[in-house]
């Protein structure tokens, strides 16, 4: 499905806006939205919401063997998954163009700054080395998805646990996760990225674009920092962009700021995830389900209990006095086929078999609710036959 | 026997979750939480295109690593679960594209996803012929029967898992998805017992609609 054209007036309602300040959700061009950060019961599930835009990442861990080039270090790997769901003229299953510069962005932000320890992963060198891989999964698509997939990976990143691995000689144990308390990964510093969608030949610059600026603008600077104001990643794109150094420094600036913010949230998150855990009862995302509870699109209901229907049993005969058929090999020509006592055509031991007891009242109570179709009185029990004959 | 005190986790759901797709919830059964969005009536690919009615895409996707068998196992379930709600007769040559995200796993991901699809579909306002429930019970190694498991019963092994879906109309089984072995007495009271709690579900589902259209627009 394509996506639907961007209108003409929308694109000079919402340039003309901005050379004059303004936007259409009423923020500053220097204003971010809200992040919000949401942990699941797995370790390393993060979910993030950017006003509307929501992503979610999951990482995990597998023992693999390290690449040669880097023997003594283990291996980090970035997915980022965009299906139907986020927007419909997303492919499941494809990345289009926007989805592989989503995710080589992620990429150099967190792969390439080395924010994760590496070395730390390796086991046996040369042999085993944990790959650590980050799921990113978009699921709305209201503009900013670089800067929401970087924040989701990174919160991830840092909630994740692999499990505790102990060396006995050149024997690797992996201890389970209720055998030993699972072991973080070594984050050396927090990088994140802070996009600005470029208005007016790149003069006029808009942090956080929704996805109507972003279809609107000229242009795109994405900046990665972490919390100590270090640049990881720039890149700028967008044809009849012309931006000046004093403007990329103004940016990088007020990204900066930002980015500390956002470290600091991250963190203050994670520290509340943790105090949830330890109370104990936790739910992990099920609380970001109906997070507004007084909106009409929420519902809640509590565990409900009901009496489960009687089974009669004494009405049934006990499962000792049901005959089970014996069922034999018979080699017939190269041909084996199973056979069951009742068409054995040798009858040595026919007689002893009773006649099977006619069904229980409760079956056909069933049948008439359920309506599965066949009341044959032997079906419960000659139902193999039915099929080999 | 005496009938013992079954019960069905706690649900919670928030329909209308994405902006962007035409029906969407984020819904939760105990700790299980699956969010579900249907895009429909699109325009269909050729290659999809049917004649006489539209055509279900249904697409569920893992958390970790990409989907397999066991995924596209669960799609085809959901699919003719869907065909069979979904008044596709009336929306010939288009497509209804619908999408389910496992976002957390606490057992019972297949009747999960089904509830979560009937509720986005409710959200769209596609025409259903009937609702749809599922419900999910195994049989632990110890014969019990056990409704509704969570993700600790379900690890520590069972003799069989049994899945049922229901329509809203007559309760009639419209799925029945079984993994393990036991005898038919055992299959039988499992499906019993899913029935009755199915109307639970259906409960839900319509204090869910009313309260979504209990207040005026303005």
């Amino acid at each position: 499905m394509k996506e639907t054209p961007l209108s003409i007036c929308e694109k000079q309602c919402v340039v003309q806006a901005v050379k004059e300040g303004q936007r259409i959700d009423g923020r500053s061009l220097s204003e971010q939205r809200k992040p919000c950060i949401t942990f699941g019961t797995e370790w390393g599930c993060c979910q993030v919401l950017l006003g509307n835009t929501r992503v979610m990442a999951q990482v995990s861990c597998s023992i693999q063997v390290p690449k040669s080039s880097r023997a003594n270090e283990g291996m980090l790997f970035i997915n980022v998954e965009m299906s139907t769901m986020a927007a419909e003229h997303f492919e499941a299953g494809r990345l289009g163009q926007q989805g592989i510069e989503v995710n080589r962005l992620v990429e150099r932000c967190i792969k390439d700054s080395r924010c994760v320890d590496l070395e730390s992963l390796c086991i046996l060198v040369e042999e085993q080395a944990w790959e650590v891989r980050v799921d990113i999964h978009v699921l709305n698509h209201e503009g900013n998805l670089i800067d929401a997939a970087t924040l989701a990976a990174l919160g991830a990143l840092c909630h994740f646990k692999r499990p505790d691995v102990t060396l006995d000689g050149r024997e690797v144990i992996v201890h389970q996760l209720d055998e030993r308390d699972p072991v973080p990964l070594t984050i050396l510093h927090y990088p994140l990225t802070l996009s600005f969608a470029l208005f007016d030949q790149g003069k006029i610059y808009a942090l956080d674009p929704t996805n109507l600026e972003e279809r609107s603008a000229d242009g795109k600077l994405v900046l990665g920092l972490n919390a100590y104001r270090e640049l990881c990643t720039l890149q700028i794109s967008g044809d009849g962009v012309f931006i000046r150094k004093e403007a990329v420094l103004s940016c990088a600036n007020v990204a900066a700021s930002r980015a500390v913010e956002m470290v600091e949230m991250l963190k203050k998150c994670l520290a509340a995830d943790a105090a949830e855990r330890i109370k104990g009862k936790y739910d992990g995302l099920v609380s970001s389900v109906a997070l507004e509870a007084e909106r009409v699109t929420t519902q809640s209901q509590a565990r409900t209990y009901f009496k489960a229907p009687a089974h009669n049993l004494e009405e049934n005969a006990d499962e000792e006095s049901l005959p089970v058929p014996k069922i034999k090999l018979v080699k017939d020509q190269g041909i084996v086929t199973l056979q069951t006592r009742s068409d054995a055509s040798s009858s040595e031991s026919d007689t002893e078999m009773d006649p099977l007891p006619p069904v229980p009242v409760v079956k056909k109570r069933v049948y008439e609710e359920i309506d599965i179709g066949n009341d044959s009185e032997e079906e419960s029990v000659m139902l193999i036959t039915n099929e080999l004959t | 026997m005496e009938t013992e005190q079954k019960s069905i986790r706690a649900l919670k759901c928030e329909q209308s979750v994405l902006s962007r797709a035409d029906g969407s919830v984020m819904f939760s059964q105990g700790n299980t939480v699956v969010m579900a969005s249907v895009y429909g009536p699109l325009e269909a690919k050729i290659q999809k295109e049917l004649s006489d009615r539209m055509y279900v895409e249904v697409n569920y996707k893992p958390k970790i690593g990409m989907p397999g068998v066991a995924e596209r196992g669960k799609e085809k379930l959901v699919k003719t679960t869907c065909n069979h709600i979904i008044l596709t007769n009336l929306h010939p040559r288009t497509a209804v594209c619908i999408t389910i995200q496992e976002m957390q796993d606490g057992g019972t991901l297949l009747s999960a996803s089904i509830n979560a699809v009937c509720l986005a579909l409710l959200d769209s306002g596609l025409p259903l012929q009937c609702l749809v429930a599922a419900v999910t019970c195994l049989v632990d190694k110890k014969d019990k029967i056990v409704l509704d498991p969570c993700i600790r019963t379900v690890k520590e092994g069972y003799k069989a898992m049994f899945t049922f879906a229901f329509d809203s109309q007559k309760y009639n089984l419209i799925l029945s998805h079984c993994e393990g072995q036991v005898p038919y007495t055992l299959f039988q009271e499992a499906m019993e017992l899913c029935q009755k709690a199915s109307h639970i579900i259906f409960d839900f589902y319509r204090q869910a609609v009313l309260r979504k259209f209990s207040k005026e627009l303005l």
